[in-house]
């Protein structure tokens, strides 16, 4: 088990080593000097130069790279060239809202997503199965800016029951929490539940055909038992599997809905950087989110090895 | 077909028909749906629009009327016929990025099936490329060029790249253990054309679904960009700079929004549907290599 | 009225169940009646398609959903449960009929402790206390003769080999003691010595508890080991009922008869055959290990063969024996080159202007369905080879035609694909695809054994009559001594990776001299009175 486990994590240091790469190349290798790019077209000489000594531009690209990778290692991602504070710091001012979006999300989606996407792929061909296949290609289709307007219009211009915008911290109390947050977690939360909500129908459903599925009914076995006990339980890697993959999704959509509902999160940060050509930013962000999504999915690979006993050893 | 019948082959005549896939009601209303979007794009100057993107100052932020049918923007241009060019830029991006991806992802997936060493090291790469997410990798490679049509679908494209050669992989990977392959190479097919003769076309199913959902998501993420205001210029019309342009005054006029986001929304539905529709009368099997 | 004879445990009157899909598309089951008593055990025996296990399903009311209902009674006890509710029908699953099936492999829940599962029956349909239920399950898994309870009550499925799955869902099954046992192929999916041992398990416990045993199967053999009367069914019908001496040793209807004559006998159909054709492959010592596990497990070495040498004569056939496991795939596969050998050697006699290896050896596979590309029709699969090896297509195609007429399709038939055959015709395809290399050598791997009886015995027909003619030398690959006996001049019989025995077909028959072969010939069913031709 624990070598299984160390197996797992040392198979994610290629990964986050591709990452470093790519994200460090995304600025050295692009047409132009870099330098030139980040100062933007009206830029004077000595700015362009500050620039490139900041990153070093002077030296081989595989110095660049070890200095940079240095740095990260120890938890340094640069400074922001438009601020001049240093990335983490800017990360960890807005790191609150993002993640509380994020976690009202993921238990949002997971609560719904999952009874109904049993019960849907227990009774396939049911009008609540239908309704749910129907609603997910919907889900899918919608981007979330517009499904986050649509939102908007309908409870805070029209309902006037949810405010419009804004980011109300859990610590100012839980009432103004959830009003503020209600809105984007639906809003996020409808491609992601859709998606896990479909997953879980398929296997549920592909389950149930197994032989073993009659076997539990052959023993005379309840047939709301032989759906969670069985089907549903032997779904649980899929299900785990595409909640870990819809973090990406979840990652994709907090970036937009943050600009959509005013929230002050680490989306809003990358997208302003972006805006700005502020680069340390946007590498510092880029590697952020792509550690949470690694480091989430290797949770959920070892995760496996408790839920399913082939996979342990 | 049992046992007692004569061993000579029982006749079933291979008739023309119509494919199954065409029966599908999913295929049907997606395949329907996407082609009045693109009808629509490839009619614009038909369809009662006037010139996209002529600016009249005089018309500002002006409610629907019979001159406009849904008013006009900011800058006075006609939201209508916006939206209906609109169809273009989604369209082209969609196709581009589906076509680029798929043909690029055929090319490493096959390779990387048939030398094992390049095998582990293009894995290790996709699998870093699949550890960005894909808007956050677009947005970043937008962000280093100036906006137009080409970069945006190059930025596009690349994070595609690695869901394209994992599908051909698992596809390698698993047609390559089936009985027929080892018929042909004990009678001594060579390996390529094993790949091309016997693997490349079991391919072909699941990635005509794949490329429906690139499809769909290089739309959704172009408009995301524009959005942000990072996509496509802002004087191209698309979706999503009528979005990001109208949002300042959604309170006020909320159809600057709505209807191109109506018909963004319209699109992708279609060509999901088409997918989905695809995938079940194709083979079923293909939803678990996604 | 004298005394009134009890109810048969289970009694089928007129049932008769629609294929699916509506309409006059005719019956998956044609109107069957039939009984089981208490204490006696009712073979249901047809080849596939035959309605056998639709008919078991619908006594448990397990039809899958895409069957209309079906109409008729089914009197279990006396009492019908065609119109019981489904929670009355519940309550009878496991309590009044057990049922176990033809998978071991996938009846269990893969992600569930194996004693879990035989708690399952007794937390369905009892309540007990934890301590109660525990003793049960051990008292259950003992009786029927799982080694070490305790310990494998926190096993894991994937954990037991086929035979113990099969006795942990005989054990749930049973535990509840059932009146009756419906059995649906179980040992059709295990090895030969298994297989007798859940033989004659089922018997003991259905004499000891007096139960009735409703048990299908396609095989005679195994009817003739275990059965006190048998239904014969054909296309949903049933042909002929009666105890099994009646019906197996004066049959009165066509089908049964040519169902028993279609089961090869044990009997060595080529004791006379002499063959003194040239050596056409030479085996030395081929091993083959594999290698599993990295830097963080215990590396595992499998030896899937250990140095096992042969040779075979052109106008011979050498028979591969062996149960899953015993490497006679891997020697097929080495011997062909499909997977390279660890050591050892394979030789081909001197080659004739120069004819490559693969033009020399040709194999054809198990299963049918998979060993043609579906995408590409017959004729491009048999003329790929040839035009390899730079024939022209013409030529190839034309030669093509001459071979399915060989071996008995028609010529224009080359334009179909695969799924346009039945599973014995793709079998013949298969071997006209190898016979188009013409070559010296040819592989069978488990080529009938997914094959129906009468369709194996046409095949089988087939393959001996295309020896003669080309003078092939051929290695048979087998898990069914009744079918080795039919074709092969000589056997080697392997277990776990080698060689144990080999020698002519007869004398190994007739003394067999390693335990592992007398075990495995013990355990072929029906076998007492196959071995004594009338």
């Amino acid at each position: 088990m624990l070598a299984f486990i160390a197996k797992r994590t040392l198979s994610v240091i290629p990964v986050i080593v591709v990452v470093s790469i790519v994200v460090f190349l995304l600025l050295r290798l692009s047409p132009g000097d870099p330098a030139v790019i980040i100062a933007g077209d009206n830029a004077d000489a000595a700015t362009i130069e500050r620039i490139r000594s900041a990153l070093g531009l002077g030296q081989p690209l595989v110095t660049q790279f070890f200095i940079w990778a240095g740095s990260l290692l120890q938890g340094d991602l640069g400074i922001s060239i438009f601020s001049n504070i240093p990335v983490t710091d800017l990360i960890l001012q807005r790191i609150e809202p993002t993640a509380s979006l994020a976690l009202t999300t993921l238990v949002f989606a997971i609560l719904i997503a999952v009874p109904l996407g049993t019960i849907a792929g227990a009774t396939a061909g049911s009008w609540l199965d239908r309704s749910l296949m129907l609603v997910s290609v919907l889900g899918f289709s919608i981007p979330v800016f517009v499904l986050g307007y649509c939102l908007i219009y309908f409870f805070s211009l029209q309902l006037r029951v949810l405010p419009v915008q804004g980011f109300s911290s859990i610590r100012e109390g839980v009432g103004p929490f959830l009003s503020s947050i209600a809105l984007p977690t639906m809003t996020l939360g409808l491609a992601y539940l859709v998606l896990i909500a479909r997953i879980t129908r398929a296997s549920v459903l592909e389950m149930m055909g197994e032989d073993f599925i009659r076997t539990a009914r052959a023993k005379g076995v309840k047939e709301r038992v032989v759906v969670t006990r069985h089907a549903l339980r032997n779904s649980a890697i899929p299900i785990l599997t595409v909640i870990g993959i819809g973090v990406a999704l979840l990652i994709s959509g907090v970036v937009v809905i943050e600009t959509v509902f005013n929230i002050p999160g680490v989306g809003r940060l990358v997208v302003d950087a972006i805006l700005k050509r502020d680069y340390p930013v946007i590498q510092g962000v880029i590697l952020l989110f792509s550690g949470i999504y690694v480091l989430v999915n290797l949770a959920i690979d070892i995760g496996y090895a408790f839920l399913d006993p082939r996979v342990r050893y | 077909m049992n046992g007692l019948a004569s061993p000579t082959a029982t006749s079933v005549s291979a008739k023309p028909r119509i494919p199954a896939f065409l029966l599908n009601p999913s295929v049907l209303v997606g395949g329907l749906l996407v082609a009045a979007i693109v009808l629509m794009a490839a009619a614009a100057p038909l369809v009662g629009t006037v010139d996209p993107t002529r600016i009249d100052p005089a018309m500002r932020l002006k409610p629907p009327s019979e001159l406009a049918w849904f008013g006009t923007d900011l800058f006075g241009r006609d939201v209508y016929s916006r939206a209906v060019y609109g169809a273009r830029s989604s369209i082209f991006i969609g196709l581009c990025v589906a076509t680029t991806a798929l043909l690029t992802g055929i090319t490493i997936g096959l390779v990387t099936g048939y030398f094992r060493w390049v095998d582990a090291i293009v894995m290790r790469i996709m699998d870093g490329l699949m550890a960005i997410p894909t808007f956050l990798l677009a947005i970043a490679l937008v962000s280093l060029t100036r906006a137009s049509i080409a970069t945006v679908v190059v930025a596009l494209t690349i994070p595609e790249i690695p869901r394209v050669v994992r599908l051909v992989r698992s596809v390698v990977l698993t047609v390559r253990e089936e009985p027929f392959v080892e018929a042909a190479i004990s009678v001594g097919t060579s390996t390529p054309k094993i790949l091309l003769r016997h693997i490349l076309p079991s391919t072909y199913a699941p990635l005509m679904v794949l490329g429906t959902y690139i499809c769909a998501s290089a739309i959704l993420i172009e408009a995301g960009l524009s959005f942000l205001g990072t996509g496509l210029p802002p004087e191209i019309p698309s979706w999503g700079n009528m979005i990001s342009e109208g949002r300042t005054f959604f309170q006020v006029a909320p159809r600057l929004v709505f209807l191109p986001s109506f018909f963004l929304a319209l699109t992708v539905l279609g060509i999901n549907l088409l997918g989905d529709g695809l995938r079940d009368t194709l083979d079923p099997r293909i939803a678990k290599r996604m | 009225m004298l005394m009134k004879m009890p109810p048969p445990v289970i009694e089928v009157q007129d049932l008769a169940i629609s294929l699916p899909g509506g309409g006059d598309r005719g019956f998956a089951v044609d109107h069957v009646s039939f009984s089981v008593a208490a204490g006696e055990i009712v073979c249901v025996v047809g080849e596939s398609g035959s309605g056998k296990s639709v008919t078991a399903q619908s006594i448990m009311g397990l039809l899958p959903k895409v069957f209309p209902k079906p109409a008729g009674r089914i009197l279990f006890e006396g009492k019908d449960i065609t119109a019981a509710t489904p929670s009355e029908m519940r309550d009878l699953r496991g309590r009044g009929i057990g049922m176990i099936f033809q998978e071991p492999m996938t009846a269990l829940n893969p992600v569930q402790a194996v004693g879990k599962q035989i708690d399952e029956v007794l937390r369905t349909h009892l309540s007990l206390s934890r301590t109660e239920r525990f003793a049960r399950v051990i008292a259950a898994m003992t009786e029927v003769r799982l080694p070490d309870p305790e310990g494998m009550y926190h096993a894991f499925p994937h954990q037991l080999s086929g035979g113990q799955r099969q006795r942990v869902l005989i054990a749930a099954a049973l535990i509840l003691q059932p009146r009756l046992l419906i059995a649906d192929e179980p040992t059709t999916a295990l090895d030969v010595t298994t297989q007798a041992q859940i033989l004659s398990q089922i018997r003991d416990l259905q004499r000891e508890r007096g139960m009735g045993v409703l048990f299908i199967t396609h095989d005679i053999g195994v009817v003739r080991e275990i059965a006190d009367r048998v239904v014969v069914m054909k296309a949903g019908k049933v042909v002929e009922h009666g105890p099994t001496v009646q019906v197996l040793d004066a049959p009165t209807s066509d089908y049964t008869r040519m169902l028993i004559a279609s089961v090869p006998t044990l009997e060595p159909k080529r004791s006379g055959h002499v063959v003194n054709g040239d050596v056409a492959v030479k085996v030395d010592t081929l091993t083959k290990t594999y290698h599993s596990g990295g830097i963080f497990r215990d590396r595992r070495t499998v030896h899937a063969l250990q140095g096992a040498s042969l040779s075979v004569r052109r106008g011979e056939t050498l028979g591969i024996i062996g149960e899953s496991g015993s490497g006679k795939s891997t020697l097929a596969r080495c011997i062909t080159q499909l997977i390279e050998p660890s050591s050892g050697s394979v030789t081909l006699a001197a080659a004739k202007n120069g004819r490559a290896f693969r033009q020399r050896i040709q194999m054809v596979f198990q299963d049918p369905y998979r060993s043609l590309n579906p995408r590409r029709t017959v004729g491009q699969s048999i003329i790929e080879g040839p035009m390899n090896f730079g024939q022209s297509k013409a030529e190839a195609l034309e030669r093509a035609r001459e071979l399915m007429k060989l071996v008995g399709l028609e010529p224009h038939a080359v334009d179909r694909f695969p799924h346009q055959f039945s599973g014995g015709q793709r079998q013949r395809i298969s071997i006209a695809r190898a016979l188009a290399m013409e070559p010296d050598i040819l592989v069978a791997d488990e080529a009938v054994s997914a094959l129906d009886v009468s369709v194996q015995a046409q095949v089988l027909r087939l393959i001996d009559d295309i020896q003669k003619r080309f003078d092939l030398a051929i290695l048979f690959i087998t898990h069914d001594l009744r079918v080795a006996a039919q074709i092969c001049d000589r056997l080697i019989v392997m277990h776990r990776g080698e060689v144990v025995e080999q020698g002519p077909v007869s004398s190994i028959f007739a003394a067999p001299v390693h335990q592992y072969t007398r075990e495995l010939l013990a355990s072929i069913p029906g076998r007492a009175e196959h071995m004594v031709p009338a």
